[in-house]
């Protein structure tokens, strides 16, 4: 992943000095689909993950324009806005991650919907079942470095830890899907 | 490399629903276009942002104290003018600019879509209520000179109104429900911005006439705020989801509210035309025949005035009854006879200016 480009710049600058919306239409466009699968990962429903995108790309538009910080690296302020969002999300509805069985089912039958929509090979949907029983930390940092190919160290800074820490959490996070995936036996 | 990094990286292929992406840019876009009221910057101001905005901060902070130096001597030897603002933006009726101005907001709205001409009509009402408030505080000795001015920027107010409520009757067939829903809730507060400073400026007015014009323009703002609720209420029982229906009902009230308001001071500017025909009877035997002709009029708006507070009590009955539909049809017959009543008005007076003078 790399860091933002001139042209992604120029366009914050036009958000930021003239409020100019068809510019923020334009890095909408750029970052739609990636903060949507980022928090579809995380909250494992269709209709959840189009709401918080839709509130991540608000949140951000009245940080932009709010903060007199300069904005150095878009890309993650984005992804922290989508973090915070899904946190607060289950903040507030008190939702467990998978505190049974049943809603375990639920939401890989969810899963396996949508899969269906997007024509995903059955490995996929397999792969996808796999994750969703995976630590969120570990899920999380498995779609950043291989779905959404950020570096160590941009990751470090997305999840506030230190790259060192990145590294084992992303070996573990891929032994454990290994393990689930029966590629360790 | 590892089978299920692979697979992981086929992930990619998971996507939004592409309608719901297009959808959600639009709705996106007029939600933020709301807030997007850009205040104007000088050449200066925004090179220093696009500089700051582009450069690495290592390279800015070495370039920033010499191009500080440069700007801070060139300001003094020059001065800000010539950084201003385009002056069309600020010019006000009776201004060389002010024809600029108005071109321009023409060709805004001749490059947009229906929806976007709702928002630009209702900013450019907005605009003149600006040049209202200018006018109004203005130090201008000649009195009929300023309120020719006046009136002509509430005559564009009412204009840009007007166009507001055609276009948006031409968004109730639009399909993009969420989006017209949307605007037609922003146009209902920038009305209501509209109404406020329209009673601020009233107050500061001791011209009865001008009173008059400005009483009529904010029945026309009202009754395009009431056709912006009526929208909604017709998305909404179309089964557009997402409208808040106690926030609907508040705001229906407030239509009914504002209403009576209206009636209220129509009924009062009223009164000063009656007196005047009297002064003029006792006055001159000649005109007695011309005072009969006179009374008829305001006899027809005490009339047309107990008309729209009957629609009022109407509305207000169908509002506790839950029946928004019809709520807001009979708010929307109040604003048109409130309206007649105001015009039925000026034509008398018109009739009146020549009998006193002979």
């Amino acid at each position: 992943m790399k860091k933002d480009s001139l042209k992604q710049k120029y366009l914050v600058y036009k958000v930021r000095q003239s409020k100019d919306a068809e510019a923020y239409g334009n890095l909408y466009d750029f970052y739609v689909e990636r903060i949507y699968r980022f928090i579809f990962f995380k909250v494992n429903s269709q209709e959840i993950a189009e709401d918080l995108t839709s509130e991540v790309f608000l949140k951000t538009w009245e940080y932009i324009n709010k903060t007199d910080k300069k904005i150095n690296n878009l890309n993650a302020l984005f992804y922290k806005v989508a973090r915070n969002s899904v946190i607060d999300h289950y903040r507030s509805k008190k939702i467990e991650s998978y505190d049974s069985d049943e809603d375990l089912m639920e939401k890989i039958e969810e899963k396996r919907n949508f899969a269906d929509e997007v024509e995903t090979k059955l490995e996929m949907e397999s792969l996808q079942k796999h994750l969703t029983k995976l630590k969120d930390i570990y899920r999380e940092v498995l779609i950043l470095r291989f779905v959404e190919e950020f570096s160590i160290s941009e990751i470090a800074e997305l999840m506030e830890k230190s790259s060192g820490n990145v590294r084992v959490l992303l070996h573990r996070a891929t032994e454990a899907l290994k393990n689930l995936a029966g590629e360790n036996q | 490399m590892d089978k299920v990094i692979e697979q992981l990286k086929e992930l990619r292929n998971v996507r939004p629903d592409r309608d719901w992406v297009a959808s959600h840019r639009e709705l996106l876009l007029s939600q933020i276009t709301s807030q997007a009221t850009a205040k104007p910057q000088s050449v200066v101001v925004n090179s220093w942002f696009l500089a700051k905005s582009l450069m690495p901060t290592s390279v800015l902070k070495f370039l920033a104290r010499p191009v500080g130096v440069i700007t801070a001597v060139f300001l003094v030897v020059f001065g800000s003018g010539i950084f201003g603002v385009s002056a069309s933006r600020n010019s006000v009726p009776g201004d060389l600019l002010y024809n600029v101005k108005l071109t321009g907001e023409k060709m805004k709205v001749s490059i947009s879509n229906t929806r976007e001409q709702v928002k630009l009509h209702a900013e450019f009402a907005a605009e003149r209520v600006k040049e209202i408030e200018k006018l109004v505080v203005s130090e201008n000795n000649n009195n009929e000179e300023k309120k020719a001015k006046i009136i002509v920027a509430v005559n564009g107010l009412e204009n840009e109104m007007k166009q507001a409520q055609s276009k948006l009757e031409d968004a109730k067939e639009d399909n993009k429900d969420s989006v017209v829903v949307e605007i037609a809730k922003q146009v209902d507060a920038k009305t209501a911005e509209i109404s406020e400073s329209i009673n601020k400026n009233k107050e500061q007015l001791n011209e009865l006439e001008l009173q008059k014009t400005l009483i009529k323009a904010q029945a026309t703002v009202e009754a395009t705020s009431v056709k912006a609720i009526e929208v909604i209420i017709e998305k909404k029982n179309k089964g557009v989801p997402g409208i808040d229906e106690k926030a609907l009902l508040q705001s229906l009230d407030q239509k009914i509210t504002n209403a009576k308001e209206i009636v209220k001071q129509t009924e009062e500017t009223t009164k000063p035309v009656e007196t005047t025909t009297v002064e003029v009877s006792e006055k001159t035997a000649e005109v007695a025949t011309v005072e009969t002709t006179n009374i008829k009029p305001i006899e027809i708006n005490i009339i047309d005035s107990k008309a729209a507070e009957k629609t009022i009590t109407e509305a207000k009955e169908l509002l506790n009854n839950g029946d928004l539909t019809q709520a807001i049809q009979k708010v929307a017959e109040t604003a048109v006879i409130t309206t007649q009543v105001i015009e039925n008005q000026e034509t008398e007076t018109t009739v009146v200016e020549p009998v006193t003078s002979n």
